[in-house]
């Protein structure tokens, strides 16, 4: 039973210096909010929901989201869903897939904090994720554990656009342990920093609304830092919805910079030369190297006494290619690769965080 | 060993597809080619898409032809596969199409109505598998 009255995404004062506590209360926040939601019977809009991690390794990235939505046409089945895992590897290059999968392949669970599709899985146990997943082809794979090391954040009925809101769950910091293939090479990844979120809610794509979203680790795991990025704005990004930086101190949330605390500027525009698209298919309707993506985004975040200064320089990018669901176009996720520096001065205290990171930009 | 299994066979059974799985697409892809014929020629296997009372048919029978498009099964593999865009396949003279600029506008309004149809039904992949497998298992 997880609902006993007292939120687990609170501490209390007893918990603090004490790590094997602290692993407690996150092992607790994770059990009762990472829980795979799916749709509610007759909810009447199609539900979507994802758990996304990311995990920027030294010298090979992976990303691993597992999606399960509903049937979107117009015509739809409402007791239809699809289970999908949406892949990206890079070393020398990105390279992805997405993946779908037979509902009978699939453990689908509402409730539990993991699942699994074919092959693919994660799974939560004694305070750490399992994950397993890899390419159709064959040609790159992941296969990791990973340790979260801060305080989930969990907000709801976050607005977006002209539709119901959505929730959104964030693992910023965790460790992971293990391998990612690619071709041939076999890349340790032990120690490196992971992300994690958890998405669920009813939803459109191709509705009015975009996002910006990163995360920033350290390159330095001694770096107690770690910082998430959001900003919801209309489709055209000429209104924000909501925005903020939220930061975590060891395994603590430390401070948010909400809305008016925050000025975001775009510096520049991204010229790729060649961008993956993910599924490659997408690349017949979606053919394009023009993006809106920034090749600089800057925020200043100030309240209070703190302040906070980063900058995010693009890099590489990848675009996971989504069909939207009320008309024949599509909705575009760059995922792109950067380095992020960040510094300020936080309840008196000088902060720093410089690393590799991976911001997302939602564009048309 | 699988037989290989003719572009016709593909076209057919993913525009009944369209049809069944996503039918808005269809209909609109009934509208933009109506009155006008489109020859496929896939490895020389020459197939043509034709209107007839609002239904799409794929028929093997030589007609005349408003628009022609020219390609071999690789550069199909490659289109799909994100490896060639439409455009390089063209300059680089792997897709070959011959109509006026009035039909080719037509057709390309067309394609990407059939090709953003396609993506959106549940069954298209493990069709568009079952052909490329059976491509690459010649008999």
């Amino acid at each position: 039973m997880r609902n006993d009255g007292a939120s687990p995404f609170v501490e209390t004062s007893s918990v603090v210096n004490d790590r094997a506590n602290h692993a407690r209360a996150i092992d607790r926040a994770i059990v009762y909010g990472d829980w795979l939601r799916r749709a509610v019977a007759g909810s009447g809009r199609p539900h979507k929901e994802w758990l996304h991690f990311c995990l920027y390794g030294r010298t090979a990235d992976a990303l691993v989201n597992f999606s399960v939505v509903d049937d979107a046409r117009a015509d739809r089945d409402p007791d239809r869903e699809f289970a999908r895992t949406t892949l990206l590897f890079r070393d020398q290059r990105w390279r992805g897939a997405v993946t779908s999968f037979a509902s009978h392949d699939c453990e689908l669970r509402p409730g539990e904090v993991g699942l699994r599709m074919g092959s693919h899985s994660l799974h939560y146990r004694d305070g750490v994720y399992a994950l397993t997943a890899g390419l159709p082809d064959g040609s790159a794979h992941v296969d990791v554990t990973l340790r979260p090391t801060t305080m989930p954040s969990i907000v709801h009925n976050v607005q977006v656009g002209d539709g119901p809101p959505i929730n959104w769950l964030v693992v910023p910091r965790l460790v992971a342990e293990g391998r990612v293939r690619i071709d041939d090479r076999v890349h340790d990844v032990s120690g490196t920093l992971a992300y994690h979120d958890h998405n669920w809610g009813h939803f459109g794509w191709g509705r009015d609304f975009a996002w910006e979203w990163g995360y920033g680790l350290p390159d330095d795991p001694a770096n107690p830092w770690t910082i998430v990025f959001v900003r919801l704005s209309d489709r055209a990004h000429t209104r924000a919805l909501m925005q903020g930086v939220f930061l975590w101190k060891g395994h603590r949330e430390q401070r948010v910079f909400r809305d008016h605390d925050l000025r975001v500027s775009h510096r520049g525009l991204r010229r790729a030369r060649e961008i993956c698209k993910i599924p490659p298919v997408m690349a017949l309707i979606h053919p394009q190297l023009a993006t809106d993506i920034p090749s600089q985004l800057g925020f200043r975040g100030e309240a209070e006494g703190d302040a906070i200064d980063g900058t995010f320089e693009c890099g590489d990018v990848a675009q996971v290619v989504i069909p939207n669901d009320d008309d024949f176009g599509v909705t575009v996720i760059n995922e792109v690769s950067g380095r992020l520096a960040v510094e300020g001065r936080i309840h008196g205290e000088d902060m720093e965080l410089n690393g590799r990171a991976i911001f997302e930009f939602l564009g048309a | 060993m699988p037989d290989v299994k003719p572009f016709a066979w593909f076209l057919g059974r993913s525009l009944s597809t369209l049809r069944e799985e996503m039918t808005p697409a269809y209909d609109r892809l009934v509208q933009e080619i109506r009155g006008r014929t489109v020859r496929l020629s896939v490895d020389a296997e020459p197939d043509h898409v034709i209107e007839e009372s609002g239904s799409i048919r794929v028929v093997s029978t030589p007609l005349s032809f408003d628009v022609e498009f020219r390609a071999s099964r690789p550069v199909l593999k490659a289109l799909v596969g994100g490896r060639l865009t439409f455009l390089d396949g063209l300059l680089r003279d792997r897709i070959h199409l011959q109509g006026s600029i009035e039909d080719l506008l037509v057709f390309h309004d067309a394609l990407q109505t059939y090709l953003r149809g396609a993506v959106r039904c549940p069954s298209m992949p493990g069709l568009l598998g079952e052909f490329e497998a059976s491509a690459e298992t010649p008999p």
